[in-house]
């Protein structure tokens, strides 16, 4: 070996990682023995990256960085599961208001649902602060009643927006209990696009379908569909809340 | 989905490794634990991507550059020594101090491009063999190797005592290019 291949081999080899061929380093360690102008470079590169590797791994890691990560880490597995358990919630839901409401009236196509786009938008109202106000405030953008009429809890809001429904857009505010493990959804049916006399009760996989008292003056009819028993896991608790 | 216990495996073994290099490679602990905290979310949701476990490490990193290099892109920074400007290898190593000061490498490492920085950081974790290192950057090897010596010419000029001041002109060292922009 001279000392052109040397100094090649010098910088290439690695201990441990990337070691040259046996025959290789050996034919190295011959050279470096009787070169001693490639044996104080071999010294160098070595003193060199031994200074700067330490250096580089020389980085403070935060005390708490790990129980921070691993609370971060249980946020998000919460999220992921709230979000495919609703996920799979909405779609049943949706499909079981559809059914309820199926009178022949409508030939629009079936209605179509992203349940994707719908979990994403769940996840960002819910962390809106001021959610019942926000709600109030979509309800009259939409020309309905300001209020729910019935006491939810706007602290299990999960979202608000429009639901395609026999293909007509219907406004849905969306709570979960306070288990995380059931869902409500509160549809608005305007007299214009629905009868509600052509509501019937879902009769399937433990959905129930509960009708709210009709708005008087706008006509609109509130229809709930929910997991449970009853609505009161996403009521307020102090009915004077 | 993996049990809560592989995800807190995950984290106990790789944690600080991944926080290092994200100090490394941004520049700043409030970076550096974002970008970790980034990492390990994108690793939980693609975790059923994972066939290897003892792939984890590698697998770990490159979610994490992915994410610094996706800040970055968005943020349009751009690191002041480009590509071309990395010197080649001097002909002989210099005397080198015997000690490196982290904040000085780090401040050199700024300066660098990612293309170069990565590779560098990568290497002295000592941890990624040369091939490991490639496939981290979707690179052939052969390119690494040539960055890697670059890189470390680079180095060798900014952190040699000549260098301390300014950092420019040094034999096979960078020229910062674009020092107005
Ligand atoms: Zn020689």
């Amino acid at each position: 070996m001279d000392c052109n291949d040397a100094q090649f081999y010098l910088r290439l080899a690695r201990p441990g990682l990337d070691a040259p061929e046996p025959d290789v380093a050996a034919a190295l360690d011959r050279h470096l023995a009787g070169c001693p102008g490639c044996a104080a470079d071999a010294r160098r590169l070595a003193a060199f990256d031994a200074a700067v590797g330490s250096a580089m791994r020389a980085v403070e890691v935060p005390v708490g960085l790990r129980s921070k990560l691993v609370a971060d880490l249980s946020a998000r597995r919460g999220a992921v599961l709230r979000r495919r358990a609703y996920r799979v919630a909405a779609v049943a839901a949706s499909a079981l208001l559809a059914v309820g409401l199926a009178v022949g009236a409508f030939t629009a196509s079936r209605p179509t649902f992203d349940p994707d786009e719908r979990a994403l938008r769940a996840d960002e109202q819910a962390t809106v602060p001021g959610a019942e106000a926000a709600v109030r405030d979509w309800l009259t953008d939409q020309g309905l009643p300001a209020r729910l009429p019935a006491p939810f809890d706007y602290g299990l809001l999960v979202m608000f927006g429009t639901e395609p429904v026999q293909g007509r857009d219907v406004p849905v505010v969306v709570f979960r209990d306070r288990v995380g493990t059931g869902t409500a959804k509160v549809y608005a049916l305007r007299p214009s696009q629905f009868k509600l006399k052509d509501v019937r009760p879902a009769q399937a996989s433990g959905w129930q379908l509960q009708v709210l008292p009709e708005d008087r003056s706008t006509g609109v009819a509130f229809v709930v569909l929910f997991t449970g028993d009853s609505l009161a896991p996403f009521l307020h608790t102090d009915p004077g809340a | 989905m993996a049990s809560a216990g592989g995800l807190h495996g995950l984290i106990d073994a790789h944690y600080e490794a991944l926080y290092r290099y994200a100090y490394r490679l941004a520049g700043s602990a409030a970076d550096a634990e974002d970008l970790t905290q980034e990492a390990f979310g994108k690793a939980i949701a693609r975790l059923p991507q994972l066939r290897d476990p003892d792939k984890a490490k590698g697998w770990l990193f490159r979610i994490l550059r992915n994410a610094y290099l996706h800040r970055v892109r968005d943020q349009k920074r751009h690191r002041a020594v480009p590509l071309d400007a990395v010197g080649e290898l001097p002909g002989r190593p210099e005397d080198d101090p015997p000690e490196v000061d982290p904040a000085r490498l780090q401040q050199a490492l700024d300066d660098l491009d990612e293309a170069f920085r990565t590779p560098l950081i990568l290497f002295y974790f000592e941890d990624f063999s040369y091939r490991d290192i490639a496939e981290q950057m979707d690179l052939p090897i052969g390119t690494v190797m040539s960055r890697l010596a670059r890189g470390k010419a680079y180095l060798r000029s900014r952190l040699a005592p000549s260098g301390a001041a300014a950092g420019n002109g040094a034999a096979g060292g960078p020229r910062r290019a674009g020092n107005g922009l």
